[in-house]
């Protein structure tokens, strides 16, 4: 949640919203598993 | 002839190597978060079978109860390595619905304020209502303006392809108005990492040439220039599926002043962090 305090207008929402907007975009890459063996190759 | 004599307890180790070795291999596919996203039942299960199944290698009974359950730890980790693709989809799984951000004060103003205050509150806030109504016109036609009280009101809206919900307050000083304040939320996967939205500093800069520390970039040249968004990875259950990261700034012509962090994200203050949206862009170094 971005929090913020001015006087509303409207390119302040759009570069808000589209920050985050980017950040739920965004992918982190955490894999659950190691590669095996033969997947190393 | 020869008499042959076979120690017992090298036999039992000798049988008991290559299911060892194939369990082991399994299990070190097993990445740290693996463990920490399975079921509780299953993570303690298999914990318990490693335990067993790795016993000191001098005793015969330490070895006959590995020998006894080498198998079934196999097929748990078996299960385990199955379970990591239904585990991945629903980590990366993004809720449809935006949370709503909470109110910081009552929406409504005192009963108490005197006659002249309340027609000044009164005004200050039609003013609120017919500028967010007149923005979101603008932004999005189709968002969902609900008035929450005089001194607040709630949009729903979308923004390239995100669900937002966008919180106004009107702030009063005593009986008088003074700023609004504004609270923006979106839904992030379970799989999102916490999130500290912090200045860039030459430090940081540093840090991340080396990749002691992963910035995201948002794609917003300004933001990601002036913010680094840190992702640390997020403990288990620290906070919802349905949050995002936390940041609470100032108007553009003052500082940041304190991130707010009402649910439950990571917070950090810098009284001479960057304002944003900036007045003079600048560029991380």
């Amino acid at each position: 949640m971005l929090r913020w305090s001015f006087e509303p207008n409207v390119a302040s929402i759009d570069a808000a919203a589209r920050s985050l907007s980017g950040v739920r975009a965004a992918t982190f890459d955490a894999p659950l598993l190691h590669p095996g063996v033969d997947e190393e190759d | 002839m020869k008499g042959v004599y076979r120690d017992p307890v090298d036999a039992v180790r000798t049988r008991i190597d290559p299911p060892g070795a194939e369990s082991a291999a399994r299990a070190a596919r097993l990445t740290e978060l693996l463990w920490e996203l399975l079921p509780a039942e299953d993570a303690a299960r298999l914990r318990e079978l490693r335990g067993t199944s790795e016993p000191s290698r001098d005793t015969m009974h330490e070895l006959a109860r590995a020998d006894g359950v080498l198998e079934a730890y196999r097929d748990a980790l078996d299960q385990a390595i199955a379970l990591a693709p239904s585990l991945e989809v629903e980590r990366r799984a993004v809720p449809e619905a935006a949370p709503d951000p909470r109110p910081l004060r009552a929406p409504e103003p005192s009963a108490l304020a005197g006659f002249g205050e309340a027609t000044r509150v009164q005004s200050a806030c039609d003013w609120l209502h017919d500028r967010v109504r007149g923005i979101f016109t603008r932004l999005d036609p189709r968002a969902a303006v609900e008035t929450l009280g005089r001194l607040a009101m709630r949009v729903r809206f979308r923004s390239r392809g995100a669900p937002l919900s966008l919180l106004c307050e009107m702030r009063l000083r005593g009986d008088v108005p003074t700023e609004c304040d504004m609270a923006l939320a979106t839904s992030v996967s379970s799989g999102t990492p916490a999130l500290r939205l912090r200045p860039w500093t030459w430090t940081d800069a540093l840090a991340k040439s080396i990749f002691l520390v992963r910035d995201v970039d948002v794609g917003d040249d300004e933001f990601d220039a002036l913010f680094l968004v840190d992702a640390a990875r997020r403990r288990r259950g620290a906070c919802s599926a349905s949050t995002c990261a936390a940041a609470c700034a100032r108007s553009p012509t003052t500082t940041c002043r304190r991130w707010r962090s009402a649910t439950g994200w990571p917070c950090s203050a810098g009284a001479s962090s960057p304002t944003w949206p900036p007045s003079t862009p600048r560029r991380a170094a």
